[in-house]
């Protein structure tokens, strides 16, 4: 019984670590028709001074809200809250509106309470492209695919401790006005 | 020589109390790649487990990965036991790279495969993915 059990080990192991494990992952988030959160919903908490991901956005991602001031409200992409602070005090995230029949893509911070937006590029609609952000001692820093970085000065947190993941997110203020998909590629 | 006598005074009495001192090395596979360290814990009479654990990222091909290390406090509580078979609840909370606070929760199991010698295999959850991971322990 007892080299049974072994030998199920010995097989799971030779199983389970038998190739390199593939890092790229892809998750589907839904945004529902009326909805602010995606789903799946995850908790999590940021690893690495580096978060590293490619998103994909179909047709859903074009929507009309009618008026200027709604339609410029940033929706949000991926991020997470700086050093154990809330993510309305301290936080760094991508963000994306429809916009100019186009789809832009922003620096959206918290520093200190201030909210700051910085619009870093546009791109494609079914598509992946990447996207990065660094987090350095003093700024936040943006990457999308090869463009030029963009950098957000970062507020006064602590140095060691919880950076919990933001996931996608629609609004500001009007929730989505239809079914949103976006996809997105985990880089571990 | 005083301190090792020591050290086995402390083991001795602990194993006349049914308590024991747990040495492991752990091989685990997360979503980034591959982890290897080690685990020293103590082991309640009830089995419970509580310890400090070290993990070191294994170089991968990926470009995006970097070598990370985690440590901190690792934490077992025993679901179903029998003599020679376990399975544990396990919370590990720690430190990535010093930086980033980590809680990972999972489920292990334990065999024995003799008196001071026991194989683990288990389940977490890593960077919102499951991973999986081997544990040796030796029974001191």
């Amino acid at each position: 019984m007892k080299n049974k059990f072994v030998y199920l080990i010995l097989f799971a192991a030779a199983t389970l670590f038998s190739c390199e494990p593939e890092v790229s992952l892809v998750r589907t988030f839904h945004i529902e028709k009326g909805k602010h959160y995606s789903t799946t919903r995850l908790a999590e908490t940021l690893q690495d001074s580096k978060l590293v991901f490619e998103a994909k956005f179909d047709h859903t991602a074009k929507y009309d809200l009618g008026d200027p001031a709604s339609q410029s409200s940033k929706n949000k992409l991926l991020g997470f809250s700086d050093c154990n602070s809330l993510h309305h005090q301290n936080s760094a995230r991508f963000a994306w509106q429809w916009y100019n029949n186009r789809l832009e893509i922003y620096a959206y911070c918290y520093v200190n309470g201030e909210r700051v937006e910085n619009f870093i590029g546009v791109v494609n609609l079914n598509e992946f492209n990447t996207y990065e952000i660094t987090i350095t001692n003093t700024h936040y820093i943006f990457r999308l695919n090869d463009g030029p970085d963009v950098s957000v000065q970062r507020g006064d947190v602590c140095e060691m401790g919880a950076f919990y993941m933001l996931w996608p997110y629609f609004g500001g203020s009007i929730p989505a006005p239809h079914d949103i998909f976006i996809e997105i590629k985990s880089h571990g | 020589m005083k301190s090792l006598f020591s050290i086995g005074f402390v083991l001795l009495a602990l194993h006349g109390f049914g308590q024991r001192i747990i040495v492991s090395g752990i091989t685990e596979m997360t979503v980034a790649g591959y982890e290897v360290g080690g685990v020293i814990s103590y082991e309640s009479k009830g089995a419970w487990r509580t310890g400090a654990f070290y993990q070191q990222s294994l170089p991968t091909r990926s470009e995006f990965a970097n070598r990370n290390t985690f440590w901190g406090l690792i934490n077992s509580i025993p679901l179903v036991k029998t003599e020679k078979l376990k399975f544990y609840g396990v919370v590990r909370t720690g430190m990535v790279n010093q930086k980033f606070f980590v809680l990972t929760p999972g489920l292990e199991t334990d065999l024995s495969v003799g008196n001071n010698l026991s194989i683990g295999a288990g389940f977490s959850i890593r960077k919102t993915y499951p991973s999986a991971s081997l544990k040796i322990n030796f029974i001191l």
